[in-house]
């Protein structure tokens, strides 16, 4: 009941936004803030349940397990958060008449739907629903991507489309191999659920599964945002609204790779564990070292923050690659990053509406103009990078300590890739923040509800780096054994 | 099921025509070509609903049949003479090298990728959808064109499904509707693109979205 719950409330949420006329905009917005408290009220409900009885069972389609139950969690916080920083975002943006009524309508309408698909691929017990699902957040963020309608905006939804649309078919062959895989062992009907893939993985084909993986780890990891399939990802996390760039790096790109993580878990059973270790590992470092090389050299401070993402997902490929207390610390680290990013994404937000510049040499004095939004963007820059006392310290650290007895080599290519990271944050926050704020430009936060979410967020991120709940340990417990 | 004759005949058919959108130059060929290369896999998904009794394989041989040989087509078309669009823009590197390229996935396909799946189907089809895959990939890359693009991609999704069924994956109904659906949404958007490009560019061509407008801001 709850898990359709949750399901239903992005689409009745949709419908309400859908028929709203001109006039009603303040129930637009207040609808897309109050579905998103109610799917977090109902995520903690999935959650609960999940620890108190394990499996959660919907229908035969859709249950909630461990690893969705923990991935619903922070996808629904940074959705209230990114709802209420869209209100104030877009607010300041009709303001200043770059968007009308109908866009922010529109706008709206994407984004429940945008979430509906994200719950339905957490919940999904099928693979192939979870594909559809994963598809179908591709097509409701389309249009949000290139929703300023410029040239450059235009380009960056055409290129999200069109790459991950390959990258998902390739996922999609990929899914059917495996089902196929599984079809042979003795499972039957089109609706091989994980539970089913997983009871029967020790007997599938081996090669079939390699061949299986492969295709997933490309075509799903196009989503992900591994390099060399991430040309899509810097493009649409800088020209998408700020509050859909901090959706798309602080929940889509996780959606994704546990797509490719439950698939994981299934081929370690089916073949030798070291051949998916290899490619995550692989597929991480090389994601990594490019991602730490752009950014230090980055002139745009949103696609600095875009391959952020790309150099945390490769942080994330290296720990579930390596497996034990690293895929434990890996799910963590997923965690802290989703909470992290958006307040990076939301004070960029911030930033632009204040300097109408997403260039790093046109940001001076940030810290005098937007006291808040500055001195937050400063330490949350600092704690994504791995500084402590954030708890992203303490899970790359995890993960480096793990890695070092098997693969010291790599891990001192990580360390030196994660110090070129900081330096290069260093330096852009250093010319951003600092140094005398351009006179013509007022001094002051746009409005509440553009603070509020990067308050709330960066709360929960300190709270939930120095205290863990046991309820919380409990659910990623059982969520590692589901990975490896 | 993946030995019917017929059905290897329609996955023959599916790479030859994947080869052949790798050589034609007008968008309303390049638009024919996919129209008939979803009938051949709604024809295969028919005669293998026949042989293995299987209701599923025929909702799925009427679903492609509505969207991809009548809706998508006849909805190009009306785009392709909308825009005045006939003519695609030419391709990255030229038309004997783009058949050397599809030579060397073809003997991919037979020489590495088939044999992983040999131990479980021994079928003609399956090489050859094998390189239809690939051959539809090298067309979005090679092909400058839009247009070009999209119909890659949902020619490579009618290689990918007739290449499960050829697998032996059941189909169900419920599957089938959602994938046709999601097909049906994702052509409205990619035609929504289009008509963005048309009025951004004056064309429905990726050459002028030559990553010149994504690194000037």
């Amino acid at each position: 009941m709850t898990i359709f719950a949750l399901l239903i409330t992005p689409v009745l949420a949709a419908a309400v936004s859908a028929f709203m006329p001109r006039e009603r905009q303040r129930t637009i917005e207040y609808c897309a803030v109050v579905a998103g408290a109610v799917e977090v009220f109902l995520a903690l409900a999935i959650a609960h349940s999940v620890v108190a009885s394990g499996v959660v069972h919907a229908s035969s389609l859709f249950a909630g397990d461990a690893l969705g139950a923990f991935v619903l969690l922070f996808t629904t916080v940074v959705g209230l958060a990114a709802a209420a920083q869209s209100v104030g975002h877009l607010r300041e943006e009709m303001q200043k008449g770059i968007l009308g009524f109908r866009r922010v309508r529109e706008y709206f309408v994407l984004f429940h739907l945008f979430f509906f698909a994200m719950f339905a691929a957490a919940l999904t017990a099928s693979p192939l629903i979870m594909w559809a699902s994963i598809e179908a957040t591709t097509l409701a963020t389309a249009f949000l991507i290139s929703f300023y309608n410029k040239p450059s905006a235009l380009e960056a939804g055409w290129k999200h489309l069109i790459v991950n649309s390959v990258g998902l078919l390739l996922g999609f062959l990929g899914t059917l191999l495996f089902i196929n895989a599984a079809g042979s062992a003795g499972a039957s009907g089109p609706f091989v659920t994980w539970e089913m893939l997983r009871a029967m993985a020790g007997g599938l084909d081996p090669t079939l599964i390699k061949l299986a993986f492969i295709f997933c780890i490309v075509g799903y990891g196009t989503k992900v945002g591994f390099v060399p399939m991430h040309t899509w990802l810097p493009d649409a996390h800088s020209k998408a609204p700020v509050p859909i760039s901090s959706l798309l790096s602080g929940v889509l790109l996780n959606m994704a790779l546990i797509a490719v993580l439950r698939f994981r878990g299934i081929a370690n059973s089916a073949l030798d564990p070291v051949f998916t270790q290899h490619l995550l590992i692989g597929f991480g470092v090389i994601s990594l070292v490019v991602a730490a090389l752009i950014i230090f050299g980055q002139k745009n401070y949103k696609r600095m923050l875009a391959y952020s993402s790309i150099e945390h997902m490769g942080i994330l490929g290296i720990g579930f690659g390596i497996g034990g207390i690293a895929a434990i610390a890996g799910l963590f680290h997923m965690l802290y990053h989703a909470l992290l990013k958006p307040v990076l994404f939301f004070c960029s937000g911030n930033f632009f509406l204040k300097y109408s510049s997403t260039k790093i040499a046109r940001v001076r004095g940030a810290l005098t103009l937007l006291p808040v939004s500055g001195l937050v963007f400063f330490a949350a820059l600092l704690a994504v990078s791995g500084v402590p006392p954030s708890g992203i310290f303490f899970t790359k650290l995890s993960i480096l300590a793990a890695g070092m007895q098997e693969y010291p080599l790599v891990m001192i290519v990580v360390i030196i890739a994660l110090a070129l990271v900081l330096a290069g944050f260093l330096r852009s926050i250093s010319h951003m923040l600092f140094g005398e704020a351009p006179e013509d430009i007022p001094k002051g936060e746009a409005n509440v509800w553009t603070l509020v979410p990067i308050i709330s967020l960066s709360v929960l991120f300190i709270i939930l780096s120095l205290y863990i709940p046991e309820a919380l340990t409990r659910i990623v417990g059982s969520a590692s054994t589901l990975i490896q | 099921m993946s030995t019917i004759p017929l059905v290897v005949l329609c996955a023959a058919s599916v790479f030859a025509l994947t080869l052949l959108m790798n050589i034609v130059r007008k968008n309303t060929t390049l638009v024919h070509l996919y129209l008939l290369q979803s009938l051949a896999l709604a024809v295969a998904l028919t005669s293998m609903s026949f042989v293995e009794g299987s209701s599923g394989l025929l909702y799925a041989a009427a679903l492609t049949l509505a969207v991809k040989v009548v809706l998508a087509p006849a909805f190009f078309l009306r785009l392709i003479r909308k825009y005045e669009a006939h003519f695609s823009a030419a391709s990255y590197i030229n038309t004997p090298l783009s058949l050397l390229a599809l030579t060397a996935i073809t003997v991919f396909s037979y020489a590495f990728l088939y044999p992983q799946i040999s131990g479980y189907v021994r079928s003609p089809s399956i090489p050859l959808l094998f390189a239809a895959i690939f051959g539809t990939l090298f067309l979005m890359v090679n092909r400058r064109g839009a247009l070009a693009a999209i119909i890659g991609i949902l020619s490579l999704e009618n290689a990918v499904v007739l290449l499960a069924a050829s697998l032996g994956i059941e189909h169900a109904f419920a599957l089938e509707l959602a994938v046709a659906f999601d097909i049906a949404v994702w052509v409205a958007i990619a035609a929504g693109f289009l008509g963005m490009m048309q009025r951004q560019f004056g064309a429905i061509d990726s050459a002028p979205l030559a990553m010149t407008h994504l690194t000037e801001e």
